[in-house]
């Protein structure tokens, strides 16, 4: 075989990408490992959480996790809603020079540091939520505006650049033909919308899967805006904690407390699991239904 | 003679790319009239400005008169919604809605124009697809998607499409291009069938498929209509030898070399 200079020069960057990314995953396993072989997957399914510096305590995370789930399919909801619908504007309403303009807030939103989203969801939304009243309609409604619903909200809209780049490139990809025959039909606007939308729906389940995977690992908002209390998140005004707002909140102490570190790396397992599942799914998915378009259009 | 369409001066670009330049045909009322000519002379384009599809092009600019049942589609808003209401189009490659049913591909147009519902619109889906000669062939699986349907019986279906908004004027666009010949053939007896009670604008680049089916037609060449008539004087002994004339006559006029290169290849 000939060595070839380039892929010298490339094939340490692959390398050291599988390397890190094999010993994330290898120090998440052997430092939870205790929590698995006592517990299994019991701790999350249990809701006491009892911590104890003597002894081991009962860190049952079912709460957090539970939480977890429900913040990011508010995220998702918010995400998938806010991109389908910019994409119908854009293509059905919006004159064509206003592209460039939707393009750039895009990218600007994208760029953001997700601190400055949080930073927003406690000075603006928070506050928003709470003067609504909406909590309110909960048995424990959040007095302070930080919820599950509150965070919920605000990593969607830091995940909505990314899902409506996803959502805006499948509805122009749609082979022109379908276009021209909905045109044909007599179908504008709105009800042309309604038959292309149908054409990309995999493309946008595709993108919530991916907006899913994005948002079950959001930190930084979430710990802001959460509300960081164990609470079951039965109605969305309250507050609750994730599993990543409840690791960025009690890892830096955990050490205190037998048995707590391995809990929490195990729980980042989860969410690393739940994550790269979602993600996978979605790219794979999104593929599909991009050969297909093109495939079944000819 | 009741005449359907008639284009006076139509001139279309793309841009800067002139498409079509000072185009003017006549189509008689309840034939079908033929658009012939090479590939990329602007037949398509010519089809496209009847029911306003041109329009969806980027940057397309049209110039002239189209007038279809009597009223100027470019020029009167109002009135050529309701006009254009009664035009069908058929495309070069089937492109029935993979995602709907065979039903609801039939159905869509009736449904977005509020023409029928209910017991009326199953009907009206029958009708089409009788009309079409699909229907002993789908009437058990019409919920199934059209996607899993044969080439041929998607374009037939597409025509089934087109003729259930009740269209007067059917515009095809190389209907038969990509289909075998025994498929081909099935959809040149539907157009046989069609031909006598609505008008049709068929575009083809095969001579003796015009032959077949029009009475009258046209023929384009580099987005200008070189002869307009009845069919057998457009198309008087062969249509090689005629394409043959037109490029060579072309090459002595044209300068640039680029351009001539491409139309050798393509005669």
């Amino acid at each position: 075989m000939k060595l070839d200079p380039l892929k010298i020069l490339l094939s340490p960057a692959a390398i050291a990408l599988i390397i890190v990314s094999a010993s994330i995953l290898a120090v998440l396993v052997y430092e939870s490992l205790n929590t698995w072989i006592q517990d299994g997957i019991g701790f999350l399914l249990r809701l006491e959480w009892s911590p104890s510096e003597e002894t081991y305590g009962t860190y049952g995370m079912l709460a957090p996790f539970l939480g977890s789930l429900v913040t990011a399919v508010i995220a998702m909801t918010v995400a998938g809603a806010l991109s389908t619908a910019l994409a119908v504007f854009v293509n059905e309403y919006a004159p064509k020079r206003f592209n460039n303009f939707i393009s750039l807030a895009l990218f600007s939103m994208a760029a953001l540091p997700t601190i400055v989203y949080g930073m927003w969801g406690l000075s603006v939304f928070a506050p928003a939520v709470r003067q609504s009243g909406l909590a309110s309609l909960c048995a424990m409604g959040s007095p302070t505006g930080y919820s599950v619903f509150t965070a919920g909200v605000v990593v969607g809209l830091m995940i909505a650049p990314f899902s409506a780049a996803m959502v805006l490139e499948a509805y122009r990809a749609v082979p022109f033909t379908y276009v021209e025959a909905l045109h044909s039909l007599g179908a504008k606007g709105f009800e042309r919308a309604g038959v292309i939308l149908g054409l990309i729906k995999g493309s946008i389940i595709a993108s919530a899967l991916l907006s899913f995977g994005r948002a079950i690992g959001e930190t930084t908002i979430v710990a802001m805006t959460v509300g960081n209390v164990i609470n079951l998140p039965l109605c969305p005004f309250q507050p609750a904690h994730t599993i990543t707002s409840l690791i960025a909140s009690q890892f830096g102490n955990a050490y205190l407390y037998p048995g707590l570190q391995s809990r929490l790396l195990a729980g980042a397992l989860v969410m690393v699991i739940g994550s790269s599942v979602s993600t996978s799914l979605g790219m794979w998915l999104a593929r599909v239904t991009a050969r297909r378009l093109k495939g079944e259009s000819l | 003679m009741d005449v359907t369409v008639k284009i006076r001066n139509l001139s279309v670009w793309y841009g800067q790319q002139k498409a079509l330049e000072t185009v003017s045909i006549t189509v008689p009322k309840g034939s079908v009239y033929a658009i012939l000519g090479p590939s990329g002379c602007g037949k398509s384009t010519l089809l496209r400005t009847v029911n306003k599809l041109i329009l969806l092009r980027d940057g397309a600019k049209v110039e002239g008169n189209v007038e279809v049942f009597g009223v100027d589609v470019y020029n009167s808003n109002s009135l050529s919604d309701e006009v254009l209401a009664k035009v069908g189009m058929v495309f070069q490659t089937p492109n029935p809605f993979p995602h709907l049913s065979i039903y609801d591909n039939v159905a869509i147009g009736p449904k977005l124009r509020g023409q029928a519902k209910g017991k009326e619109l199953d009907k009206l889906v029958r009708w089409a697809l009788e009309k079409s000669g699909l229907w002993d062939e789908v009437k058990d699986r019409l919920s199934r998607p059209a996607s899993e349907l044969s080439g041929g019986q998607q374009q037939r279906l597409c025509i089934a499409r087109a003729l259930a908004i009740k269209p007067s004027l059917l515009l095809m666009d190389e209907p038969t291009a990509n289909l075998d010949p025994l498929n081909a053939a099935k959809i040149e007896e539907l157009i046989k069938e069609l031909s006598g009670e609505i008008t049709i604008m068929l575009v083809t680049h095969d001579a003796d498929q015009a032959r077949r089916l029009a009475s009258s037609g046209a023929l384009l060449f580099l987005g200008k209509v070189v002869c307009e008539g009845p069919i057998d004087s457009i198309i008087n002994g062969s249509y090689c030898d005629l394409l043959q004339n037109l490029v060579s006559e072309h090459l002595t006029t044209q300068t640039s070399k680029t351009k001539s290169k491409e139309i050798k290849k393509r005669g």
